[in-house]
């Protein structure tokens, strides 16, 4: 019992910050999101499946998010195995340009799309010079949803990459050579060995990406300022313009959540449960 | 027929030489333990066989057959590894059948084949278990099994019973050797401990720093070590460093001791004397034709059926094992006389 308590006591100022910084703010997003001029009233959530440019966000946003997730997933994997297989320095210094991207606000990487690939954008121009290619053409796919997705893909890759170094240095690399000395080819082994020791690593990455990039907003803004109609962005219009709804705000931020933390628990769920294999 | 043969074997990490220049042959259906010092080799040899690293010298044959060029896949060897790397996401039954499944054997040999490998580890009625619902060494049971499905030209064990605790360790080491005799595998079984690997091999190859010391039988290993490393590491054992006269005499300090007559060159060398074999000299007995060393009782401990003493001869620890039954064994620092017969001390190379 003692020992309970003292637990508990180690883990009030956790709890503190946990309380002020999170669950109060939350709180009171959920408090106004349920009033409207005063008087409750579940509207602000009703219109957000009955108003187009709410059911568009939402979808846009989910789809956008599941299409980082499995890219992001594709090409994170094997590089994190090539930075695994990397040795001394050389790893070193891999490991640390994997890191940049993630220390970069989302408004720098957006730019520096937009300073590579836009209009008049280095690459362009070098593109243009070459092939002749239409600049505005060229550029316009950057500032739809597609285009986010690439440049979400700059900061998402690297976090799966991280997430999966550390699960190829956990891997128990006897079962991939038993596998082998019982005959195993290398497409048995991925399918029988490899990927189910990594699933549960691999799903936690995806869904960490799904849900960074759900509430991804620098990047998006400074590339297409509030023409993509994602959650984020229709969160900003509207406690930014003079059309203001913070009420409606506050139902997207609390859709929004649910989202995330609704991935991140299902994960927590399926993969993380003693009964789990 | 060999099964396995190393010849003039060498491996080497960057610039140092994990095995160096190994040559080694397995009979057909021969039980051989690998045994030395962690960091040894012992392992390295053991991937070597298996094909998982390729000689950087010499030859990997078996049942006569060069291996250069032959990946593992093909070799046809059965594994089997300490931390059991069992399929956690196949039932018992699928980690068996797992090498016959890679193989498309039909299921109706397979299942049969499965079921009797199943009951020969006595584990029929585990078959769907999980390996996470097995204990350490029903998990290394189904490893043998799965690792004996293929019908492996020889099976490879690296420590397989290190993770176990001392009781199942017993149990599943003469069980191990049941299976392999019944089943005629030729087996490499590798451990670092010496008393596992003298109770269940035919033969047993000592290694150190990459290199096979001896060879032979355990009986030629612990009666006859080729030298005090090999004689340090097989039991516990008395060596004195000294110099051989030739002739059946050892110098040792300012003493000359009537010893075996050994083939051994003159020169430095180590006196091996067992424990067992010294006993303690009434105070006024006559020497006869054995050697007496004065010293004084150090130590005692107590090991059921021995009493192990240390006794400090001229700063020396000797050990001394007296066989439980003793009316009156010597007190703490009792001085007492020791005594050893000529056939009791056996020169061996090396100190
Ligand atoms: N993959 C490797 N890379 C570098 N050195 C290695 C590697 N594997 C083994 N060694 C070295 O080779 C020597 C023998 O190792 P090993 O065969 O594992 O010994 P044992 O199994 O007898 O304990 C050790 O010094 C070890 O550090
Ligand atoms: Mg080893």
């Amino acid at each position: 019992m003692e020992r309970r308590s003292g637990t508990w006591l180690l883990l009030l100022p956790l709890a503190a910050v946990l309380g002020l910084f999170l669950l109060w703010p939350l709180a009171l997003v959920l408090w106004e999101s349920l009033f409207i001029e005063g008087r409750f009233s579940l509207d602000n959530y009703l219109s957000l499946f009955v108003r187009k440019l709410y059911r568009e966000s939402l979808t846009t946003s989910l789809v956008l998010s599941a299409s980082t997730a499995v890219l992001g997933t594709a090409v994170g994997l094997p590089l994190s195995y090539f930075v695994h297989t990397t040795r001394g320095r050389a790893k070193n210094i891999l490991l640390a340009l994997t890191a940049v991207p993630l220390t970069l606000s989302g408004l720098v990487v957006g730019f520096a799309f937009i300073v590579l690939l836009g209009t008049s954008g280095f690459i362009t121009i070098i593109l243009r010079e070459l092939f002749g290619i239409n600049p505005l053409e060229f550029s316009a796919f950057l500032f739809t949803w597609r285009g986010l997705v690439i440049a979400y893909l700059y900061f998402l890759i690297p976090r799966m990459i991280l997430t999966m170094t550390a699960a190829w240095s956990n891997a128990n690399w006897s079962l991939v050579e038993a596998a082998v000395s019982l005959g195993a080819g290398p497409v048995t082994v991925l399918r029988k060995v490899l990927f189910p020791m990594l699933a549960p690593a691999i799903l936690a990455g995806s869904s960490l990406l799904f849900a960074v990039s759900m509430g991804a907003f620098g990047t998006a803004f400074a590339l297409t300022g509030t023409a993509v109609k994602i959650l984020p962005l229709v969160i900003y219009t509207h406690v930014s313009e003079l059309s203001a709804d913070i009420a409606k705000a506050d139902a997207l931020a609390i859709v929004l959540t649910l989202v995330t933390t609704g991935v991140i628990l299902a994960y927590e769920k399926f993969f993380t449960s003693p009964s789990s294999r | 027929m060999t099964g396995v043969e190393l010849r003039s074997v060498s491996k080497r990490f960057g610039k140092t030489y994990a095995v160096r220049n190994v040559s080694l042959s397995v009979g057909k259906g021969e039980f051989l333990s690998l045994v030395g010092p962690s960091g040894c080799g012992k392992t390295t040899t053991l991937r070597l066989v298996a094909g998982f690293l390729a000689p950087d010298e010499g030859e990997v044959l078996l049942n006569g057959e060069s291996m250069g060029g032959v990946g593992v896949r093909q070799r046809q060897v059965g594994i089997v590894f300490q931390n059991y790397a069992l399929f956690p996401n196949l039932t018992v039954f699928e980690n068996v059948a797992f090498g016959l499944r890679t193989r498309n054997t039909p299921e109706d040999i397979l299942r049969p084949k499965v079921e009797q490998l199943l009951s020969m580890v006595g584990l029929d009625r585990r078959a769907s278990a999980w390996p996470r619902e097995l204990s350490g060494g029903q998990q290394q049971r189904v490893a043998l099994a799965r690792a004996l499905a293929i019908t492996p030209k020889v099976l490879l064990l690296d420590e397989p019973l290190s993770a176990l605790d001392a009781k199942v360790r017993n149990s599943l080491r003469f069980e191990i050797k049941r299976i392999q005799r019944e089943s005629g595998i030729t087996t490499i079984y590798v451990t670092h401990d010496q008393e596992e690997a003298l109770s269940i091999s035919d033969r047993v190859a000592l290694m150190n720093e990459g290199r096979i010391e001896q060879t032979g039988s355990p009986r030629d290993i612990y009666l006859r070590p080729a030298n005090s490393f090999v004689a340090d590491f097989v039991g516990v054992n008395n060596l004195l460093e000294g110099e051989y006269l030739g002739d059946g005499r050892f110098r040792w300090r300012e003493r000359i001791l009537s010893v075996e007559n050994v083939p051994l060159p003159q020169g430095p060398c180590s006196l091996m004397i067992r424990p067992e074999r010294i006993s303690i000299a009434s105070r006024d007995s006559a020497s006869g034709d054995g050697n007496i060393l004065p010293g004084r009782v150090s130590g005692k401990v107590f090991l059921g059926p021995l009493l192990r003493l240390a006794v400090d001869v001229e700063g020396e620890q000797i050990l001394v094992d007296l066989l439980n039954t003793e009316i009156q064994p010597p007190a703490l620092d009792e001085e007492i006389r020791l005594r050893f017969s000529p056939d009791d001390g056996r020169p061996v190379a090396g100190r």
